[in-house]
Formats: C-alpha cells, structure tokens, sequence
C-alpha cells in the first residue's frame, strides 16, 4: 500500500546537490505515437487496419499479416498483471538511484502483453489499469494502476473537476 | 494514490511543491494561486511587475493560504534572475493579456512586437534564471523537488487559425515553438518540461465582445492542476478548444482552411475587385494587414480597416511592397496603418504603385482617380 508522502525537509545545505537525471529516451519514429497519445491522457495502440490485431509495441509492419496500414486508435485499458519483479540494482544511472523499482506483465484485454513500470497499489494476479505516461526524458512509458479507484483518490478527481 | 512514488516521477503533482505564478494581477493568475494552493503546494509564489499598484483581487489573493508575493517582471531578466536566486521555481506562465480591439487603435507599430517578445520571454527568462536551463548553483537548495515544470498557456489558435485572433496566432505560435526548443533543451539536463495549454474565449473583461461557450479562469486553473497531476503535456480546455483538437486530429488542412484561409481567401477577392478598379488592373491581390502582425488576413478587421481606407481619413499610411511579379500584373501590397488623423480626406490610390516600398500618402497625392 502506498504510503502517504511526508513534507519534504530541507536539504542540508552542506551536501552536495543531486543532479537531475534522466531515463533513456531512445524511440523509434513510429513509437512517438505512444509519445502524441501520453501527451494527452490517452491511451492508444496499433490497431491493424486489415486484421484488427492491437499491436504492441510498435511496429512498422503487423506481426499477423504483415500489412503496413496501422495507425494508433484508443483502446480499452483494462488488464491483468500476470506477473511483477522488484529491480535492486540497476546499470542506468536514473533508476540506480531510484530502486527498489517494481516492473510488470500486463496482459490487455485488447490482447498484447505489455511490459510495465508498477505503482505501488498493483497487486500480482489482479485487474490493473495501464496508463501511457511521459517520464522524465519526454518519452512514453507504460505504468500499471490498480483498476479500483480508491476514495481518496475518486474525490481528489471530482475536486479538481 | 497520488502520493505513490514511482507515479510521482511521471507527473508533477503540485502536492509539496513549489510554484511560481509569474503574473498575479489577473484573473486567471489569482485562480491558478488558488487552485495550487488547494492542490497542496508547499509554497506558492506570485509574482507582481509593480506590487504597489492596486489591482481587483488583491484582497483576496493575499488571504490564499501559503501565498507569498513576489515582485517578478517577466520582461526583465534581472527581475528573474533575482527572483531564481532567492531559491524560486518557475511553474506557470499566465501573462497572457488577450486584448481584442484592433491595432487601429494603437498608435505605431513597434507594440505587437513588445508583447511577443514579452510573451515569449516570460516563459524563457524564469526558466533560464530558476530552472536551470542556465545551470544556477544557487538553485534547488531545498532538495526533493528536482523536476520543475514550466506552463504557457496558448489559445487555441496557436494551433488552428482562430477567428478574429491573428495577433494572438503570430504570439502563441512563437510561443509554441519557444516551449519546444525548451522542451528540447531542458529535458536534456532533465529539468524543465513545458505543459501547453490550449483554451477558448476566457470569462474575462478583456473577451468582453466575444460570445460563449467560454472557459473561466477557475476551470482553467483547475484543468491546469489536473493535467500536472496526471503527468500531461498537451491539454484542451473548453469547448472551443476541445472542438478545434478534434478537427484538428481527423483534418488540419481542412481546419486551417475552414477558420483563416477561406476568410482570407474571400477578403482577398473583395480586395482584388477593388484594387483592379483603382489600380487600372495593375494590382490583382491586395492585402491589406489589418492587423499587420500575422500575415493571415482576417476578414472583419481588414474589412473594417479596408473601409476606413475607402471613407475616413489617413495622414501617414506606408505601403510595403511584399512581392512583385512583373509580367503576370500581379503585385502583392501589404499595407500598414501608422496614424491617422481627421485632417484629410483619403480620396483613392494611384493608377499605378511602384514595386518598391512608398508612402500611400505620396501615392494618393499623385492619385488623380477616386474610388469607385
């Protein structure tokens, strides 16, 4: 269960101040689609044109039948986290700082299987939500949220709205 | 939720963090206090060009809880620099004055070009003093949070020719571009992210003359807190907005066409007849720059300047000749309005206009034709 956040103390400001890092950001041209979707709250994927096969992640030709007509389209969100791990110890400077760093399988109902950053209410075997967020370096990540909005949540959203 | 960290690294919550809103002395800036406030930051700050002068909501504004009065001048470095010094975060741009009466009334030609790069540079000057696009050993002292999140805010028409709002066009567009070079380049360090904000008419004095729907200034603060807590980076506030991000998705072409060009397309046929009559045939496209900034032509306000030119009086008009296509007839003039006074009468243009640059008012003294 996620911890409430405590106020931030102030830094000492005898100690050296960490330099802001950034994850990797390498992307293909045809997976910027994922950065135009998370760029706007939404949640889209390859959808073949000519078999309907939701693809992930993208690609330049369908694995099922090999058509190159595949625009992103929103699709449903909704999974299934088939499996989680926690990362210890990473070689990228950005998450060695950040560990322990939990990753995930989500099964979509939409059909592929998405390898996914995990918040910390996920739980192994149970509905989650996938969501495409931008992360520090500007590129679209998947992140899981458990499905089942808490209440605290729920009123911060009919707050805001 | 929200409090989650891994989640917290992919948006910028405003839940203890710090925010700076560079303009206070508007309406929208006055509801973005409240609105982060409310959102739990830690400090908000608020910047004021003058604080001594007296503005509505001044009240109101210094009873918001953890708000703290700054004086910033967007378009004075130094007033960033001393603001990025003291241990201040840039969050929010909102010094975005939308006026929409016509350059007619303002006198001279140097004001659009003050604001754009007031506009534009109020996003970039506390970002380079505070941000860290500058690299400022002074900064983030207090830790924890490391990831600041510039905002500007765009009309709609940055992206989509907006009615009636051609100076705001020329503005917001060097304003998008200015957010992504930053994007750009402050990712790079990882330190600054730029949210653009696309919003309709707001509920505002200054939109008086505008119908609705309109956004107001509440909403798009709230809109704006809900994006950061939700790690956006593209947001469509209103209707209006919202109607031109869906048009905008299936056929921008069409879109632009629909809003601007055909307007101006429609104008420059009037214009056309017009010009043919006066001008002996030697000018086939006049067009006329209303609002001399954008290069769109927008249909009322080049109309209603086309008008004035036709019936009211000029005393110093210039002519700017933008292209000139010998053997085709074609000449393409863009005329700027300077000043006008009540003391002569504008009674026509040449039969001929010279290629080069001249003033309309030399041209119309040799003018010995009237206007049909």
């Amino acid at each position: 269960m996620t911890e409430p956040l405590a106020r931030p103390k102030r830094k000492d400001p005898l100690k050296r101040t960490r330099l802001p890092l950034r994850p990797q950001d390498v992307r293909s041209r045809t997976a910027h689609g994922l950065t135009a979707a998370a760029a706007e709250g939404r949640f889209a994927l390859q959808v073949c044109l000519d078999c309907n096969t939701v693809i992930y992640p993208p690609r330049d030709a369908c694995p099922s039948c090999l058509s190159a007509r595949l625009p992103f389209r929103d699709v449903a969100r909704g999974g299934t986290l088939i499996a989680e791990t926690t990362l210890r110890t990473s070689t990228e400077p950005y998450f060695r700082e950040r560990t322990p760093w939990r990753v995930g399988t989500v099964k979509l109902d939409a059909g592929p299987v998405v390898v996914a950053h995990l918040h910390g209410d996920a739980v192994e075997g149970e509905r989650v939500r996938l969501e495409l967020k931008l992360d520090k370096s500007g590129s679209a990540v998947a992140m899981a949220l458990p499905e089942r909005t808490p209440r605290t949540w729920l009123m911060i959203r009919i707050c805001v709205r | 939720m929200a409090d989650d960290p891994h989640l917290r690294e992919m948006t910028c919550d405003p839940k203890f963090r710090r925010v700076l809103i560079t303009d206070g002395r508007t309406a929208v800036g006055q509801a973005m206090a409240k609105a982060f406030s409310d959102a739990g930051a830690s400090i908000v700050f608020v910047g004021l060009a003058d604080p001594w002068k007296p503005f509505p909501g001044m009240g109101s504004l210094r009873k918001i809880e953890r708000v703290e009065i700054v004086p910033l001048d967007v378009t004075d470095t130094e007033s960033g620099y001393r603001a990025g010094r003291s241990e201040r975060r840039p969050h929010r741009h909102c010094g975005q004055h939308r006026r929409t009466h016509s350059c007619r009334r303002c006198r001279g030609s140097s004001w659009p070009d003050d604001r754009a790069r007031g506009d534009r540079c109020s996003l970039s000057r506390p970002a380079a003093a505070c941000a860290g696009v500058r690299p400022d050993p002074s900064f983030s002292r207090r830790g924890r949070c490391k990831f600041g999140r510039g905002l500007r805010q765009s009309a709609v028409g940055a992206c989509a020719d907006e009615l009636a709002r051609i100076r705001e066009l020329f503005r917001d567009r060097g304003g998008m571009s200015v957010g992504g070079a930053m994007h750009a380049r402050g990712t790079a360090p990882g330190r600054v992210k730029v949210l653009n904000v696309f919003f309709g008419p707001l509920e505002i004095e200054w939109f008086q003359t505008v119908p609705p729907p309109k956004v107001t200034p509440a909403t798009l603060a709230n809109a704006v807190v809900r994006a950061l807590q939700h790690g956006l980076e593209d947001v469509f506030v209103g209707d209006v907005a919202e109607d031109i991000r869906q048009r905008l998705a299936v056929n921008p072409k069409a879109l632009e066409r629909e809003t601007g060009k055909l307007k101006g397309i429609s104008m420059t046929v009037d214009l056309m007849s017009f010009a043919r009559a006066v001008a002996n045939g030697d000018i086939r496209v006049i067009d006329l720059h209303a609002d001399a900034v954008a290069g769109i032509p927008d249909h009322c306000a080049a109309a209603r300047a086309w008008d004035s030119a036709r019936r009211s009086e000029w005393r110093k008009c210039r002519a700017t000749t933008s292209a000139d296509r010998p053997g085709t007839g074609t000449t393409l003039v863009s005329a700027s309005i300077l000043e006008r006074t009540s003391t002569r009468r504008f009674t026509g243009f040449p039969a001929r206009i010279c290629p080069t640059t001249q003033s309309i008012r030399s041209m119309s003294r040799s003018s010995s034709r009237r206007l049909p």
